[in-house]
């Protein structure tokens, strides 16, 4: 049945593309969309058919206590990411959303870290929203094989709509499809978009046809949109330049009528997409900001041999890594050897298939006249390929470009990919020009094809002795060997359409050129991953059985790889550690200097098991492999089986208490509420903590510089979801006390008492939530929004009102005729119509509505027990009361409501009067004034259970709400 | 269960009582919907001047005793109309684009709604305090129950509130022997989705079958999310808004001299259901008086005062109850009426401007205002909305400026809900400003 439903959604998503581009004007050749559409099934063929998974299970067991069911070999570990990641926050944006809320946070690591706010858990990409239909492991295969279609398909698009013939564009899509930016990277959120670059070119050609110019702009506007909802916005800054780049060439090659104004359109497009999705950036933004990783970068950064004198390429493997991508190693049957640069799917990202280069180096090949278009696109070909092998001043400019500077250089090589392939596309129809007019220049081609055998013979001798010694050359030589048979296979083809009785069937020249680059960069593309069995995605063990049913809430550690940060979203657990790319900085400095967590490791590691601070952390287990004995007097075991041993914490704190002494630290007078680091804030490094054992006893707390006594404070109904906490504390403390979390607080957190009255927030030991409570019992509830969100949805919504009020001027008002008479030559718009109009501001109002409800998904099914269980949970609480006591006043009595709130028992008199209807309700208080009545009532409603005035009554009925009592007859 | 499906169907019956009504020769051209949504608006509105007549007799209420008068009234006005001669008009054509995307994006709100309404999303907590405690005391009752409103306990329920919602709750929790609490929120989903086929229906023409599908989206979706964001369920909200909306769409689509049956028994309702109901009366009067004055003379001025007289009459017959049981007469003001506290001015402006939000992020009110302000030149072919609304919020504002301390809490508390009849007349201003053609003739011929 899944794989059926995967099909299908396939096929829905790809005829919805096909549709699109009708819409845009565009004729559909089904025989071109049906050979495109068909290679995304070949490649997930081998999970289609046997009903595998493409995700790399095997990274999964690998590690305790999954390593504990069978054996594992790791096939790609360029795929630890989607093992460790990728997949883990699919899973808990899934969680979240089942769960009927937001997945702003990832309560399952590092104490609370970002989860929409993180990029690549694509929490709002469509993409995941189409993936929610299939089960996680069917998903991701569906996600590879939509993206690798509308790569192609949007390529071919582009292509055609450049006048490249379909044939040749056809090679190109191929090329561009399925290339190194496509294939290895097929799992990560990058390819989600870069499959739309193309779509986003294409769109930008039909903004020149004046006649669906309207439809180009409302196209372009979405492709944006997704761009920066995809999960990478990398790639979306790397897409934007590469179009800059390519629109400011074809206006200085005078290739483009009215440049300037597809060049504003195509600002105003990403301007509003921008201010459309400003609600996720900006939160994504501010956690980048904050992460651990942005020091690692930005020391990686300042290491690079940038420097201004001019200089050749000092990467210059580059060249060679662009051409045969695993010339350096793959790490999948050939290790890498030292002169890789980085990881293979960073050095493949410019790799478009061995004859793609063959036919983009043709463009040198003399012969028939080059179209400005293709020659526009050698910008950001040379400019990638620039960047990527160090070359001045390519490499200069890329790395001292602000915030971009700190991506791996590597990334530029993307461009290289698309350009190329679509050079090489232009290149082939101008090689079948020449064939169909018998220039000699043709016989260039082959001379190319040689060319590039031999600097592949060159590169395998190069690097032979490396692969040698690390055991990678039989790998090596088969990756060769299909080189140099598709580069022969294509010099084959050539002098098979150049003999007279093929002469002039070019067309069936470029497909054969394209299947041939097609098998061999399937063969490359498709030997990166194992399909694997879906029920090997983190299955349930026996030790995580155990740990469930652990009464919570709490936290758990793995002693070094147990239980690997991430994977414990599958098993429902919440771990201390964390493994993400933008894990904040001063959480993962609050647990080196109390634990030992180096912050620039990548593979990090709690270093003492025995620190307090992880009392404090509410870490209740800890979790290490088979066999091995207490490392502490206060961890006891509690749990052993051959997947694992579990050691309980005696001294846990609770997730949240009151300390007895509270140290209020003023600072640097920065207050909490901002995604500024914490330790700034306090004015103190993270190692000011690295003595401190007295977690119970005592916290600091940003105020005003003070050392308080704190008030006792009884807490009690804890409970936490994705985006809440709440719980009852009571207070005896006059000045009222303070409470701390060991919940990270990014300045998303916010609280409220039951009459909705703000708590004041702060922070405490660090980066963690401190809330002053007033005196008194109350119901606290804490909410979590990310920081940036209440603002990015501000613009998000003035975007949407500003694009929706200018379409209703367009429509409404008459044309501007000092506009007509400043361009001339600008056809009119076509004016939106007016129902078209009302049908935005009934969807805009719909969506904006459906967005702030405060309706859980789940009330879809929810049968109420009170009246008011979504509306209000106390009055709820109060009337459920009432409704159930009710049937323990016969009718006729007399009754009174009593509780400890005057305010409560004025609600509850008042719904008494109704539930109660056929007894007589005598009111013990008015609007507060307390009145006689009630002590003549023969029963007593008493909400909160017995009071001093319900003494020496009979109880007659009990509930966790309250009591009911009857008097004696008088 | 079996009390919560005779609740529910009592509710429906509403549209039996008033059957006769569907025959009237201004409905018969609409829809069957359309038809037993105006059965349902006078089922509500005779229903509840019977409950209140049979108390004021001493005549105890019982479920046959209220049907039967009303079914023979309905059954002669059946016989009585059903010979006059009128047009049917083309059914409704939903296959432009725009007509489809409305019904999608309509039977979405109203899922919305219905989720919302049904899971308890939306439960006024005046429901719970008053509305519903009153029913329950007429039912038991059998009639409406003076001594619980002169009870000096009982000054929250409001005594002096006009009938309609006690009255016509009080007759299912007849039909069911008890009111099913968790159920009437869910029910009073059905008055919103009762107004859209005669939204439908009237607007197509002044807008034609597009123009209608897509101002009845807009209202479904604005008044299905304002409803649950402002706790409206179970409370009288939606039925005034019901009756509103349909006295209005009416007026603004009827032809010179048409028929005001139904806006005026619309108007009968909104007058039976709140307060304010009754300040609306005059304002739609005064707006339908503008509307015609250009092309009905004096003839104009005679009929919007009829429009004025049965709305008037209804409510003086609760009146007439409270004198004849003794209970004070009439409405209470906050405060002394002409005392103003006119530095409250700012932040009553700000805070109504506040809690215009209505669920959809001021979506809702942002467009319809910015499209009557971009059409205002045409005001008067959508006087009777905009005289409504306009005098709404003038009257909101005055009442809040009575009071002497901050008044931020109460338009909180009443903003959110009490606009929703302004936002409804907005839409359907802005509906006809731009959408809709001048009001003309149309194929079927007005009854007179």
């Amino acid at each position: 049945m899944t794989p059926l439903l995967l099909l299908l959604l396939y096929a829905a998503v790809s005829a919805a593309a096909v549709l699109t581009a009708r819409w845009l004007g565009k004729a559909i050749h089904a025989g071109y969309v049906l050979v495109l559409w068909a290679l995304p099934l070949v490649f997930a063929a081998p999970g289609l058919l046997t009903g595998k998974t493409i995700l790399p299970t095997d990274h999964a067991m690998l590690v305790l206590p999954w390593s504990s069911l069978h054996s594992a070999q790791r096939h790609n570990p360029n795929l630890n990411d989607i093992a460790t990641h990728i997949a883990p926050w699919a899973k808990a944006v899934r969680m979240s959303w089942k769960e009927g809320t937001l997945p702003w946070r990832l309560r399952w690591s590092g104490s609370g870290m970002a989860l929409a706010a993180n990029p690549q858990s694509a929490a709002f990409s469509p993409l995941t929203f189409l993936m929610f239909a299939l089960p996680l492991a069917h998903a991701f295969t569906l996600a590879a094989m939509v993206k690798l279609f509308l790569a192609s398909y949007g390529a071919w698009l582009w292509l055609t709509e450049l006048n490249v013939s379909r044939p040749s564009a056809l090679f190109g899509a191929v090329c561009f499809g399925l290339s190194g930016a496509m294939t290895p990277w097929i799992l990560f959120p990058h390819t989600s978009v870069i499959c739309l670059w193309p779509w986003a070119l294409f769109a930008i050609e039909r903004l020149g046809d004046e006649g669906r110019r309207r439809r180009a702009t409302a196209a372009l506007t979405p492709i944006f949109l997704s761009w920066g909802l995809a999960g990478h916005p990398e790639s979306a800054a790397l897409g934007g330049i590469f179009v800059l780049l390519w629109l400011l060439a074809r206006r200085f090659l005078k290739d483009m009528p009215r440049p300037g104004a597809v060049l504003r359109r195509v600002v105003l497009c990403a301007a509003i997409a921008g201010g459309l999705s400003a609600f996720l950036l900006l939160p994504q933004a501010l956690a980048i900001a904050q992460s651990s990783r942005v020091p690692v970068a930005r020391e990686f950064r300042d290491q690079l041999p940038a420097r201004i004198t001019p200089h050749g390429p000092l990467w210059r493997y580059g060249f060679v890594t662009a051409v045969f991508p695993r010339a350096l190693g793959d790490a999948v049957g050939s290790p890498m050897i030292a002169e890789a640069a980085g990881s293979f799917p960073e050095m493949a990202l410019g790799h478009f298939g061995v004859l793609g280069w063959a036919a983009a180096l043709c463009i040198l090949r003399p012969g028939s006249r080059r179209r400005r278009s293709e020659l526009a696109l050698l910008l950001p070909l040379i400019g990638g390929l620039g960047v990527a092998v160090e070359l001045w001043p390519f490499f200069e400019i890329a790395v001292a470009a602000p915030v971009l500077g700190m991506m791996f250089f590597l990334r530029y090589l993307s461009w290289v990919s698309l350009a190329g392939a679509a050079i090489a596309a232009f290149e082939l129809d101008r090689l079948r020009e020449d064939l169909r007019e018998g220039k000699r220049t043709a016989f260039f081609f082959p001379a190319i094809l040689a060319l590039l055998a031999a600097f592949g013979f060159w590169a395998y001798a190069r690097f032979r002795p490396e692969h040698l010694a690390s055991g990678g050359l039989a790998s090596q030589a088969r990756a060769f060997s299909a080189a140099w048979i598709c580069l022969g296979a294509a010099g084959a083809l050539f002098f098979l359409f150049r003999s007279k009785r093929l002469a002039g069937k070019t067309a069936v020249f470029a497909a054969a050129l394209a299947a041939v680059s097609a098998g061999e960069l399937l063969y490359q593309g498709m030997r990166l991953y194992r399909f694997q069995p879906p029920e090997d995605l983190y299955p349930d063990t026996p030790m995580l059985a155990f740990l469930r049913s652990r009464p919570g809430p709490f936290r758990v550690v793995g002693e070094k790889t147990v239980l690997f940060p991430n994977s414990s979203i599958f098993a429902g657990l919440e771990d201390i550690r964390t493994k993400d790319p933008v894990e904040r900085l001063d959480y993962v400095q609050f647990l080196d200097a109390t634990c030992g967590y180096p912050p620039a490791e990548e593979f990090k590691r709690i270093r003492d098991l025995n620190a307090s601070a992880l009392d404090f952390l509410n870490v209740r287990f800890l979790l290490t492999s088979p066999g091995r004995t207490s490392p502490g007097e206060k961890w006891r075991p509690v749990y052993s089986d051959r997947d694992g041993a579990v050691f309980e914490n005696r001294d846990v704190l609770p997730r949240l208490y009151a300390p007895e002494k509270i140290t209020l630290v003023s600072g640097t007078g920065k207050g909490a509420g901002t995604s500024g680091d914490a330790f700034s804030r306090f004015g103190a490094p993270p190692r000011a903590l690295s003595a401190k054992t007295d977690w119970k006893e005592h916290a600091f707390v940003l105020g005003a510089d003070e050392v308080i006594r704190n008030g006792p404070v009884r807490i009690s109904d804890y409970s936490e979801a994705a985006n809440r906490v709440s719980f009852r504390a009571q207070v005896e403390s006059p000045a009222g006390a303070f409470v701390v979390a060991s919940l990270v607080e990014d300045g998303g957190w916010s609280a409220r008492d039951e009459r909705g009255s703000w708590i004041p927030t702060s922070l405490a030991n660090g980066p963690f939530l401190a809330l002053r409570l007033p005196n008194g019992d109350h119901r606290i509830s804490v909410t979590y929004l990310p920081p940036g969100f209440s603002l990015g949805l501000l613009i998000s919504i003035g975007t949407a009102v500003l694009v929706g009020g200018a379409l209703a001027l367009k429509a409404i008002l008459p044309e501007s005729g000092g506009r007509a008479a400043s361009e001339p030559a600008a056809p009119p718009i076509p004016a939106v119509s007016m129902p078209a109009i009302w049908l935005i501001a009934a969807t805009a109002a719909l969506a904006a509505g459906l967005w702030r409800s405060r309706l859980p998904f789940r009330a879809a099914l929810h049968v109420p027990v009170t009246p008011l269980d979504y509306s209000n949970e106390r009055l709820a609480d109060l009337w459920h009361f009432v409704d159930d006591a009710r049937n323990h006043v016969p009718a006729g009595a007399t009754f009174t409501v009593l509780a400890p709130d005057l305010d409560d028992e004025m609600f509850m008199y008042m719904v008494s009067l109704g539930l109660l209807d056929r007894q007589v309700g005598l009111p013990s208080s008015y609007f507060g004034a307390p009145q006689p009545y009630g002590r003549d009532a023969r029963y007593v409603l008493a909400y909160g259970g017995r009071r001093p005035e319900t003494e020496g009554l009979r109880l007659i009925y009990e509930d966790e709400r309250g009591a009911v009592f009857e008097r004696e007859a008088r | 269960m079996a009390g919560v499906l005779a609740f529910g169907a009592a509710q429906a019956a509403l549209a039996a009582l008033g059957f006769g009504a569907a025959w009237h020769p201004s409905v018969r051209p609409l829809s069957a919907l359309s038809r037993a949504a105006v059965a349902f608006c006078a089922g509500a509105v005779f229903l509840t001047l019977e409950g209140t007549a049979y108390s004021m007799l001493g005549i105890p209420w019982s479920f046959a005793g209220l049907a039967l008068p009303l079914l023979l009234l309905s059954f002669a006005a059946m016989l009585r109309w059903r010979r006059v001669p009128t047009l049917a008009p083309p059914r409704i054509g939903l296959r432009s684009a725009a007509a489809r995307w409305s019904v999608v994006i309509g039977a979405l709100a109203l899922v919305y709604l219905a989720v919302a309404f049904g899971s308890s999303a939306g439960t006024s907590v005046d429901y719970l305090l008053f509305w519903g405690v009153k029913a329950v005391k007429y039912a038991d009752n059998r009639g409406i129950d003076p001594a619980f409103l002169r009870s000096r306990f009982a000054i929250h329920a409001v005594p002096e509130y006009p009938p309609l919602i006690p009255v016509v709750h009080g007759w299912g929790a007849l039909a069911a022997g008890r009111l099913p609490w968790r159920v009437v929120p869910l029910v009073s989903a059905i008055p919103i989705a009762a107004a859209i086929p005669i939204l439908l229906d009237r607007c197509r023409r002044r807008a034609g079958d597009a123009g209608a599908a897509v101002i009845a989206a807009l209202w479904t979706v604005a008044i299905s999310l304002s409803v649950v964001q402002s706790f409206s369920a179970g409370g009288a909200e939606p039925m005034i808004l019901f009756f509103e909306t349909v006295a209005l769409v009416w007026l603004l689509t009827e032809h010179p001299g048409e028929s005001r049956f139904v806006p005026t028994l619309a108007l009968c309702g909104a007058a039976l259901t709140k307060v304010e109901g009754t300040a609306a009366v005059f304002f739609v009067a005064f707006g339908a008086y503008l509307l015609s004055r250009g092309r009905e003379g004096r003839r104009g001025a005679a009929r919007a005062a009829s429009l004025l007289l049965w709305p008037l009459a209804s409510v003086g017959t609760w009146f007439l109850y409270q004198k004849t049981q003794s209970l004070e007469v009439g409405y209470h003001s906050h405060g002394d009426l002409l005392m103003v506290h006119a530095d409250q001015l700012g932040t009553v402006v700000k805070e109504l401007l506040r809690n215009l939000e209505a669920g959809s992020l001021w979506i809702a009110w942002g467009f319809a205002a910015a499209v009557v302000l971009l059409r205002v030149h045409a005001w008067r072919s959508a006087a009777p909305a905009l005289t409504l609304a306009a005098g709404l919020l003038a009257f909101l504002a005055f009442d809040y400026l009575h009071d002497g301390s901050d008044p931020t809490q109460r338009i909180v508390w009443t903003a959110p809900r009490v606009t929703q009849s302004a936002l409804s007349a907005v839409i359907l201003a802005a509906g006809m400003l731009s959408l809709g053609k001048a009001p003309v003739d149309g194929p079927e011929a007005p009854p007179r």
